[in-house]
């Protein structure tokens, strides 16, 4: 990656354009949307697939890629942790920014985006997932966003309004372990009501453990990688060692590699107990097959060769293939393995405006991590707030 | 931060609180349909797939006219669904072969008992009446299309091209003409009879009656009896269900309440997360605390025995000097004794 | 170590997860759906059975195997069919392996099998190298494979009539009974029946299954005289039990009926009934029928043998009336006239009528005088002299009461008024049932077919209009249209099941439509 751009250094770089290219189209597109041709124009949504990359990636993937957020944090401040102390603010920044984009692309996608609120103020569904799923969403956007106020209240100096928030913090974290359980198994949840519609092999009764636990599994990918990135091209704001790095990337290998053995474990009691194994010898079959082995198999693999020799290059392509799965996972969901029994011609494919929407907004993420992290204390620590929460 | 017990049991109260709302207001229990439902009877056996029901439909509705116009036979080339513009339609489920005539029936939304998509809806934009009609508030709804993703029918259609007010759009089982005591409009316009609106429970007696006096003809079998817990349309012919694009041996049980036994862990997870969680942050600082306090004992005992071992040392040393100074005091002495005796031997020797 | 442990526990648990659970998620059996069977197929079932009881696959440990007789016959690629086969004192072939005749009990015919098949398998490997199957799960539990589908034989009276002349009309080569005293099969004149009637599905201890004595008189018979440079029937599986070289065997248009000594019209009556006896046609019957086992079921004995009046025990629970009157059953009087009258050009009104018989079509069959109990039952020629039933008058002279063509307006709105050709439809009808005499039974009358569309209402008065009885809103309680409902369905749904026109416009064009401002 070439040298990105500091306060004081060049504009111009090569990423920078390209990311601004891609920011602008995107910015053209959003226009159409809203403004213009609304859905129609825009996607290629029908009315046998009212749900499409919108939903099966920027909202389904991306809540469960957030997701490391409560997983260090928890681990941390609840389990004990703290030589993972280093992690926590990144990956805090990760799930709130995760989180607010989610809630970006979820706008895109509403038919009426402008009544968003309207399950708060106007009525409530408390019967529907979906309404799980958003409240949840919402209260741990704004739980997210305390937990991640003390960077920016140490940024700007404002001591008291620092010291109240850092004694939230272990309340904080109860709450946000509590918020994800909901709405992290939510998600899955949404799909329960489809068992006609879902492929058998993807569908069971215990679809929001298997998101849980996915989620968990994600969510320590997308922390090995994203630290892994930061450390290299932000080394100038890291504060711990090399040596110390490795260590903390080994620790969260040991951790992803027993949840992927758990998640594996667990798909497979759900296909026994169903009695679905014929459904294996089938095109569908091998397709859950690859998504098995190829990306949680393997990776849980992986993570363990890693954590036993120590070899950070064998846990960060490990890292690689999870986050992959989550998202093979999800869009399967979603996308691929709904309505599994229509003919070609009735299935959905993405416009090339839904993916270009979609990799501006995890451009937009970027750019707005990047200008974080150069500015606030999220990788190192404040000096006047050394060792406190 | 440590939490002290009057904190704990606080939020412990909370949650508590919070879990008991959020069950009173879940609606966790099993919807059976209001008695005096109306519905419709459709009987494939007599439909011959004219397409006036689309026609009236639209009438009523006031949408545009077919896209294909009636009796033109090559709209059944292809399987149609419900859109935008169509609220229903007709399809050919099996051509006409030899002696037995083609098969055709109606598709639009079945006005479920337990609907889905009531279900669903987080903004309960979705009403099932006591008359039987599943009514739609557009004015209440996001435009999430969970409701479309989740119809097991595949009903319901959405206005994608609608910039600012899209709705969902579906059969409304002209709820406005029964109010008005009329039939819906494709009852009405029904040549055949295929359609017949009445009161659910006078159906079902119907199309058993029709069953038992025509036995070969048709299945025993209404579906919509029963299937998903029960629709407001029933469906009965001569031709598989499952023939016909229907769910054939759909279970009893009302989709919607997979959801709800999903629900009922919530308010579980609300109320045994906090204890359990504040527990582990316990957990976790009482062993800082030990270990912290075990340090300190073992720094201490390894002063006292630094301690010790320098004031044993010191000990030893003193007694070593003692020994050694009374050792050369006798030495001296000794040294001294024999010089005097030494001293005296020479001196006798002189006298 | 911990982590060892850790590591090793971590990697294990999924594989032995999946080990435990694919064994205990065994797709049974059951739950496979059974592969049809191709026609050179045979089926080798080891078969427990007890004396009259089903035979129990329960205890059987492996499944079926599927034997594929043409291939083994290319295998072996000799035409003697003698060194499978055995020939009995007679010089007919038995069918089935010549090892196992004789061979009693489960165990010993188990191990016959497997002697025989898995060591010439075994030869064929080290002779010719083939690869032949000899482990179990080889044979059992196969797939059936592939193969033109196999159907049943249907003997019909052509096929009869084409073996009687090859025979030289000699029954005695084919037809045979047990007789109790001589302990052997001899042929008793008049007594002939089909095969089915005594042969059963299963191989009994007194007498063998359908397929073994077909096979053994059939096929035994085909190769005989294909030795004896005659022509004859097919020897291989296929030949016989596939549609498509059914179709190839010639037929008989019109084969005469067999005789057995049968009356060639029958009054069927009981003892003590309040009911006139019918006059029965048996030999007109006889012509219609593609063979005698569509009425004579299960023997050649008339109903009242094994149907009786009053005890439903016999007769498989059907009692002596159900025999003749049930209307969904294929082989009872009344069923097999309401097929009839649901085909061709009558399935116009009678696909919809409900499927008992009207109650005045009773006297067409019930002609005959009630019997006195005590007199005989009438030889087949007493009643010649009866005339058996009116045809219809002339249709010109009932002509005037009927309208020529009638204008539907009542419902006009949308379309102009449809305009009905009533005459012409009633002479077609007319005409329909004039060209079948079972038709002419039943509709002797002319108010007869007027029914089929002025329904629920006597015979004969002058009908009343549709509108009569069907209102605007129609009565669900009754199930009764409304009348919009009541014409169209009643045109329509006749149209539908004759494949006449249906069109809106064909029967009434659509109104002008008002020029808007």
């Amino acid at each position: 990656m070439s040298q990105p751009a500091t306060a004081t250094g060049k504009l111009l770089t090569p990423f920078n354009l390209i990311t601004a290219a891609i920011l602008a189209v995107g910015g053209v597109i959003t226009v159409l949307r809203f403004f213009v041709s609304g859905l129609a124009g825009t996607t290629n949504l029908t009315d046998t697939y009212p749900w499409g990359l919108w939903i099966g990636f920027d909202v389904m993937s991306g809540v469960a890629l957030a997701a490391g957020g409560f997983v260090i944090s928890s681990a941390v401040y609840l389990f004990g942790m703290k030589e993972y102390k280093p992690l926590v603010r990144p990956a805090i920044l990760t799930g709130f920014l995760g989180y607010s984009l989610v809630v970006v692309g979820l706008l895109y996608d509403l038919g009426r985006w402008y009544r968003l609120p309207y399950p708060f103020v106007v009525k409530p569904g408390p019967t529907s997932m979906l309404f799980e799923v958003g409240l949840c969403v919402a209260l741990y956007l704004t739980t997210l966003a305390i937990e991640f106020s003390p960077a920016a209240l140490e940024w700007l100096g404002w001591k008291r309004l620092r010291q109240l928030v850092g004694s939230l913090t272990i309340a904080l974290t109860i709450l946000g372990l509590i918020l994800s359980t909901m709405h992290q198994s939510s998600l899955g949840a949404l799909f329960l009501i489809t068992p006609t519609k879902l492929h058998p092999l993807w569908y069971s009764s215990h679809l929001p453990v298997h998101f849980f636990i996915s989620a968990v599994a994600g969510g320590l990918g997308m922390i090995i990688i994203e630290s892994a990135l930061s450390h290299r091209v932000f080394h100038d704001q890291v504060e711990i060692s090399g040596e110390r790095f490795s260590q903390l990337t080994v620790g969260l290998a040991k951790a992803a590699a027993v949840t992927l053995a758990v998640y594996l474990a667990v798909k497979v009691i759900g296909i026994a107990m169903d009695d679905k194994w014929h459904w294996l010898a089938s095109g569908y079959g091998g397709w859950y097959l690859v998504e098995m082995l190829g990306f949680v198999a393997l990776p849980c693999f992986l993570f363990v060769i890693g954590y036993r020799e120590r070899r950070l290059g064998a846990i960060r392509v490990a890292a690689v293939l999870t986050v992959l799965g989550i998202v093979l996972n999800r869009l399967n969901v979603a996308i691929f393995a709904f309505n599994w029994q229509l003919p070609a011609a009735e299935r959905y494919f993405p416009s090339w405006m839904e993916l270009w929407v979609t990799v501006s907004i995890v451009t937009a993420g970027v750019w707005i991590f990047r200008f974080i992290v150069k500015r606030m204390p999220i990788l190192h620590e404040h000096p006047e707030w050394r060792g406190q929460h | 931060m440590t939490i002290s017990r009057r904190g704990f049991l606080g939020g412990l109260a909370a949650g508590t609180l919070a879990a008991g709302t959020a069950a009173a207001s879940a609606g966790v229990k099993k919807l059976p349909g209001w008695p005096d439902s109306y519905g419709l009877l459709h009987d494939t056996n007599l439909c011959v797939g004219c397409r006036r029901c689309e026609e009236a439909c639209k009438r009523v509705n006031g949408l545009p006219e077919p896209a294909v116009p009636l009796g033109d036979e090559s709209v059944f080339d292809k399987m149609r669904r419900t859109s935008k513009d169509d609220y229903t339609v007709v399809n050919r489920y099996r051509r006409a072969d030899g002696g037995r005539p083609a098969v055709y029936r109606k598709h639009q939304c079945m006005h479920c008992q337990d609907p889905c998509c009531a279900s669903v809806c987080f903004v309960q934009a979705f009403e099932k009446t006591p008359q039987g009609p599943v009514l739609y508030h557009p004015e209440r709804c996001v435009g999430c299309r969970y409701c479309v993703m989740a119809c097991p029918y595949y009903a319901l259609a959405y206005e994608y091209e609608q910039v600012w007010t899209p709705r969902v759009v579906r059969c409304t089982m002209c709820y406005p003409r029964i109010k008005k005591g009329q039939q819906p409009g494709c009852a009405e316009a029904c040549p055949m009879g295929a359609i017949t609106f009445g009161r659910r429970s006078d159906l079902l007696k119907l199309a058993r009656q029709r069953i038992r006096k025509q036995p070969d003809r048709y299945i025993d079998h209404i579906y919509g009896e029963h299937e998903f817990g029960g629709t407001s349309w029933l469906t009965i012919g001569g031709t598989p269900f499952g023939e016909l694009g229907l769910h054939e041996g759909a279970v009893p049980t009302p989709l919607p309440e997979i959801g709800s036994s999903y629900l009922s862990v919530v308010p579980l997870v609300i109320t045994i997360y906090p204890g359990l969680l504040a527990g582990f942050y316990a957990f976790s600082r009482r062993r800082e605390q030990l270990s912290r306090k075990e340090t300190r004992e073992a720094v201490a005992a390894a002063l006292e025995r630094a301690r010790q071992e320098a004031e044993n040392k010191l000990q030893a040393a003193a007694e070593k000097a003692k020994k050694e100074k009374e050792k050369a005091v006798a030495q001296a002495v000794k040294k001294a004794v024999e010089e005097a005796k030494k001293q005296a031997g020479q001196t006798g020797q002189e006298a | 170590m911990k982590s060892r442990g850790a590591t090793i526990a971590c990697l294990l648990s999924p594989g032995l997860a999946l080990a435990l659970l694919a064994g205990c998620g065994q797709p049974s059996h059951g739950r496979q759906q059974p592969a049809a069977v191709p026609a050179a197929t045979i089926t080798l079932r080891l078969a427990d059975e007890p004396a009259g009881a089903q035979p129990t696959y329960r205890q059987l440990e492996r499944p079926a195997v599927f034997f594929a007789h043409p291939a083994h016959l290319q295998a072996l690629g000799d035409k003697d069919c003698r060194r499978c086969h055995a020939v009995d004192d007679q010089g007919r072939f038995l069918p089935g392996l010549k090892q196992l005749v004789g061979v009693k009990g489960r165990r010993a015919r188990e191990q016959a099998y497997h002697r025989v098949c898995i060591d010439c398998h075994r030869q064929q490997a080290r002779q010719k190298g083939k690869a032949a199957p000899v482990l179990c799960g080889q044979c059992h539990g196969a797939p059936p494979g592939r193969g033109p589908a196999w159907s049943a034989i249907r003997f019909d009276l052509s096929l009869h009539q084409r073996h009687l002349l090859a025979m030289d009309g000699k029954c005695e080569r084919c037809h045979h009974v047990y007789d109790e005293k001589l302990k052997k099969l001899v042929w008793k004149k008049n007594t002939e029946s089909a095969c089915r009637d005594c042969h059963g599905r299963y191989r009994r201890p007194e007498k063998t299954s359908l397929a073994d004595a077909s096979h053994a008189a059939c096929v035994g018979c085909h190769l005989r005289r294909l030795a004896g440079k005659r022509s004859a029937g097919p020897v291989d599986c296929l030949g016989c039990h596939t549609a498509g070289r059914r179709a190839g065997i010639k037929r008989l248009e019109k084969p005469p009926p067999l005789e057995r000594g049968q009356a060639e019209r029958m009054l069927i009556c009981q003892e003590g009934a309040k009911t006139g006896a019918v006059f029965f046609e048996h030999r007109n019957h006889e012509t219609r029928v593609a063979a005698c086992h569509q009425c004579h079921h299960r023997t050649m004995n008339k109903c009242s043998t094994c149907h009786r009046r009053s005890e439903a025990d016999q007769g498989g629970g059907v009692t002596l009336e159900r025999a003749y009157h049930d209307s969904r059953s294929a082989v009872s009087c009344v069923g097999c006239h309401r097929r009839q009258a649901e085909e061709g050009d009558c399935r116009g009104c009678h696909f919809r009528l409900v499927q008992l018989p009207a109650q005045h079509s009773c006297p067409q069959c019930h002609q005959a005088p009630i019997q006195p109990p005590s007199r005989p039952q009438l030889a087949g020629t007493d009643y010649v002299g009866v005339a058996v039933r009116p045809l219809l008058g002339p249709l010109s002279e009932d002509r005037q009461q009927l309208p020529e063509r009638i204008e539907i307006k009542v419902l006009a709105a949308a379309y102009r008024p449809a305009v009905f050709p009533h005459l012409k439809i009633v002479k077609r009808l007319d005409e329909v049932v004039r060209r079948s005499s079972l038709a002419s039974v039943f509709h002797g009358r002319v108010e007869t077919l007027c029914s089929g569309c002025h329904h629920h209402q006597p015979l004969g008065a002058r009908p009343a209009p549709c509108r009569s009885c069907h209102d605007n809103r129609g009565s669900r309680q009754q199930d009764r249209p409304s009348l919009y409902t009541a014409y169209h369905r009643q045109c329509v749904g006749c149209h539908q099941q004759l494949r006449l026109k249906q069109g809106c416009n064909d029967c009434h064009r659509p109104a002008a439509k008002e020029v808007s401002p």
